[in-house]
């Protein structure tokens, strides 16, 4: 198969797994409180720190009311694609990895990575996607800085954090194959996302490079942020682009790596 | 009327007294489609599924009894209902003198039960820290804990086991330790539900015989539910079966078939066509190729085997009861035996 | 008869606990929210104190606030709910002991162990962090009779929703409902003396902060003796409350447990 024709794979792949978890989710209505509810509850109860700090200073880190309305928006919607669509799969092909039922997915005529990441969706928990579309609306009305570049530049900012959080999400699961009861680490991950609450300010030094370079919340959280308010820095997109393709690169290879271990190893 | 063998056992008083007990569970009805489900949010309707239907029946210490029936008859509810896990709808039911849904410390130490699906072993855990575990939950002493494993260690082969986590071994493996577990207390009545369920031949074995063995040695009440005949044969000769919910047939397993097909299946091979016309007059045909199968009435066989020996042709004659499968499928198509 | 019982559970559950080590670590590692409010404030008290606390009474506040949760949680309600749902409580009705006394001792045996992992990573944060306020032995003492009731707290709550899986398919989601206020109320996202002063006024005499936050402000040594009786005595209030309701709702449980099956 050619590149073309295997990456329009991944998509249809995805597209059609999708399409079963929305048709399962249908069935159980329970979920929509218990995955979408429950999900956007957990998201906002972040918000009660910030709301109290205002009561105390008039900003964080340079960021007003408005901002980290924004802010917190961002975060609720990356928390919601996560849950939504990274967590499922990796539960969903860690959990193979641990039956033994990878096997079934290798065998599939599609890359196995994307097997793996597209494996399994929760789409109850995008509600969280649209109360944080929700909050980072107020929150530019309260700023009354909109702008269609911002616009623009925030989602592609988005876009390159969705591919990040896949990445670390691929980095995970390559680490499971050698080590098989690692399935809670998604939920560490999940509560490591939580830094992104604050502005990337709020670190100092040796913290603020970890958590741009090293576990990109910066790129998740904050950069998109600021681009939707209009105050990006020069050069944020280039420095975006930079870490999400080391972090791609680094997922490919780790994976490549974890898959010849599992071959090699299972009898 | 079901057919059973009182006389034996009036004699003694019921280990086990079962009278018109009856368990029935209400379910919701829930059909598909969006409009059914809509509708259900506001009127529920229930059925009744009668899993367990005025059964009665008296089992005296030391029996080994076995609860037939195909599946969803209602053996394990029954078998819950007299280790005291579920709650009778209606009738009496004694177990060693106590009343199983009260659930008393006494009583609960005078029993055990076994399911071949679930287990009670911790799964990353080796045996042993369970059977520790029982061994002081159950109050038994380290001089007995101690001969009491090692003589059951011994007579299944475990010496190897018991102290690997219980999710390396193997379901053999994981059974026995399950049976060891159970019997550490050397409980009066021992319930097994599908106790061989999904072993090899050997394993199912060994585990017929060690049950048995330890019935005749300490003269506990056993009763168990399986599918497989084996079982049966081998360790109950006393049967009850179970169907829809009712109870079909209380008695000896040979009662049972010599009343429902008292006829004995005769086989021979008759390697040609020719030689093997006019077997119809011997009784009913089964199969007619090269092993020609009859079954034919008890008070004939001797005359029929006389005759098909003096035929031209005909080897490898053999007698024998007709296959309980077909017995039992038969029983459970009829109402009443 | 009882302790004899309950000792060998112990032990069991000390077996059990080191088994499942690796996931209890990584479990301590995903309940380290504290330290994320640690980031915020700690930075917000730079210029000055908030509320009565400045950047060192934060780290101090927060770093015990990760150790008490650690040295307080339980986790029947998702055990006590799944074995229910799959029937695996037979197992434990069928000996004479009491179910609830198992995944009491279960839960009593995995504490020491929480702590010996939470506790390197609470120092490494407090010295990461340059230090926080001092604290005395003697608060230290004091906090030892909070720590129990405040896990009676929350194991009887657990206990009660977990009954509810006699009757709903889905007890975890009520809990995980009532634990996202909790987190909000309790002290651990930020100290409840902080919330707008008639809101906080309510929320201290809730079980949430029982549960929680009282503990860690008798470590920081920042209630008066007639704060912590009080204290005490409403930790003592809620600890019964909630048992009899679990009480209760056990034996209602197990009835229809006994009635429908699992």
């Amino acid at each position: 198969m050619s590149a073309g024709e295997r990456r329009v794979g991944a998509i249809r792949v995805a597209a059609a797994q999708f399409r079963v978890c929305v048709l399962r989710a249908l069935q159980y209505r329970m979920q929509f409180w218990t995955e979408g509810v429950l999900g956007v509850a957990w998201s906002l109860m972040g918000i009660a720190p910030l709301l109290v700090a205002m009561q105390y200073r008039s900003e964080v880190a340079g960021w007003g009311v408005g901002g980290l309305l924004v802010l917190t928006g961002v975060f609720t919607i990356m928390s919601g694609i996560y849950g939504a669509m990274v967590q499922p799969a990796l539960a969903e092909s860690m959990a193979h990895i641990r039956r033994g039922s990878l096997d079934y997915l290798l065998l599939r005529p599609v890359d196995a990575m994307v097997s793996c990441v597209t494996a399994m969706y929760s789409p109850w928990r995008l509600l969280e996607v649209v109360a944080g579309v929700g909050l980072v609306t107020v929150g530019i009305h309260r700023e009354g800085v909109f702008a269609w570049e911002g616009l623009a530049l925030g989602v592609a900012l988005a876009f390159l954090g969705v591919v990040v959080l896949y990445a670390m999400g691929v980095l995970m699961l390559a680490a499971s194959f050698r080590a098989l009861r690692l399935e809670n680490l998604t939920f560490m991950l999940e509560a490591m996302l939580d830094f992104g609450r604050w502005p990337i300010g709020v670190f100092r030094g040796l913290l603020k490079a970890f958590f741009t370079f090293v576990f990109p919340l910066a790129v998740l959280t904050t950069f998109p942020a600021e681009a939707l308010l209009g105050q990006s820095r020069a050069g944020t997109l280039g420095v975006a682009v930079l870490i999400t393709l080391s972090f791609m690169f680094a997922a490919r290879i780790a994976w490549n790596r974890g898959i010849r271990h599992y071959t090699s190893a299972s009898s | 009327m079901p057919a059973c063998g009182t006389d034996v056992r009036v004699s003694r008083p019921p280990h086990i007294q079962v009278s018109g007990l009856s368990k029935h569970f209400r379910v919701s009805r829930r059909e598909a489609g969006l409009v059914a489900a809509m509708r259900a949010v506001f009127r529920r309707e229930w059925d009744t599924v009668r899993a367990v239907e005025e059964v009665s029946f008296r089992v005296t210490a030391g029996e080994r009894v076995a609860l037939l029936g195909p599946n969803g008859a209602g053996k394990t509810t029954t078998l819950k209902m007299l280790a005291g896990l579920l709650h009778p709808t209606a009738g009496e039911l004694t177990v060693a003198g106590y009343t199983p849904a009260a659930r008393e410390a006494s009583f609960l130490r005078s029993i055990a039960l076994v399911m071949g699906q679930k287990r009670q072993l911790s799964w990353d855990l080796p045996a042993l820290d369970t059977f520790e575990l029982n061994r002081v939950v159950y109050g038994v002493s380290h001089s007995d804990y101690r001969q009491r494993l090692d003589e059951m260690t011994e007579l299944l082969d475990l010496a190897h086991v018991v102290s690997r986590p219980v999710r390396q071994l193997s379901l053999g493996e994981r059974m026995k330790c399950e049976l060891v577990a159970a019997l550490l207390h050397r409980p009066k009545v021992i319930f097994l539900d599908e106790p061989t369920l999904g072993m090899d031949v050997t394993m199912q074995l060994k585990i017929r015989h060690f049950i048995r063995d330890y019935n005749e040695r300490y003269g506990a009440t056993v009763i168990l539910t399986s599918h497989y005949m084996g079982d049966v044969a081998a360790l109950c000769s006393r049967v009850l079966l179970i169907a829809d919910g009712e109870l079909r047939f209380d008695g000896d397993i040979d009662e049972l078939v010599k009343s429902v097909r008292p006829v004995k299946r005769v086989s021979v091979t008759i390697p040609d066509k020719r030689h093997r016309v006019g077997m119809s007059e011997y009784g009913m045909v089964v199969q007619r190729e090269e092993r020609v199968v009859l079954d034919v009435e008890r008070g004939k066989v001797s005359d029929v085997i006389a005759h098909l020996l003096s035929r031209e042709g005909v080897r490898d004659l053999e007698v024998t009861d007709p296959p309980l499968e077909e017995v039992l499928r038969e029983v459970f198509e009829r109402r009443r035996v | 008869m009882v302790p004899r019982v309950a000792a060998a559970m112990w032990r069991f559950g000390i077996a059990e606990a080191v088994a499942y080590r690796a996931s209890m670590f990584v479990w301590v590692l995903a309940t380290c929210f504290p330290l994320v409010s640690l980031a915020l404030w700690s930075y917000l008290a730079e210029e000055g104190p908030i509320g009565g606390y400045d950047r060192g009474g934060f780290v101090t506040y927060f770093v015990a606030a990760f150790l008490i949760r650690q040295l307080t949680s339980a986790w029947v309600c998702w055990d006590l709910t799944r074995q229910i749902r799959l029937g695996e409580l037979d197992a434990l009705l069928l000996r004479p002991a009491h179910p609830v006394l198992h995944h009491m001792m279960s839960n009593f045996a995995a504490l020491p162990m929480r702590a010996f992992m939470a506790l390197p990573l609470g120092v490494g944060v407090l010295i990461f962090a340059g230090g926080g306020d001092p604290v005395a032995w003697g608060d230290v003492l004091r906090t030892l009779p909070t720590l129990a009731l405040a896990w009676g707290i929350v194991f009887s709550i657990q206990l009660a929703v977990a009954c509810l899986a006699f009757w709903l398919t889905s007890a975890t989601s009520l809990y995980e409902a009532w634990l996202a206020v909790h987190l909000v109320l309790s002290g651990y996202l930020l100290p409840t003396s902080l919330f707008p002063e008639r809101f906080a006024e309510v929320i201290r005499v809730l079980p949430f902060h029982a549960a929680l936050g009282f503990p860690v402000e008798v470590l920081t040594g920042r209630l008066t003796h007639g704060a912590y009786v009080e204290g005490i005595g409403l930790q003592c209030f809620w600890v019964a409350c909630f048992s009899v309701l679990a009480a209760f709702s056990w034996r209602r449980g197990l009835t229809r447990y006994g009635s429908v099956g699992a």
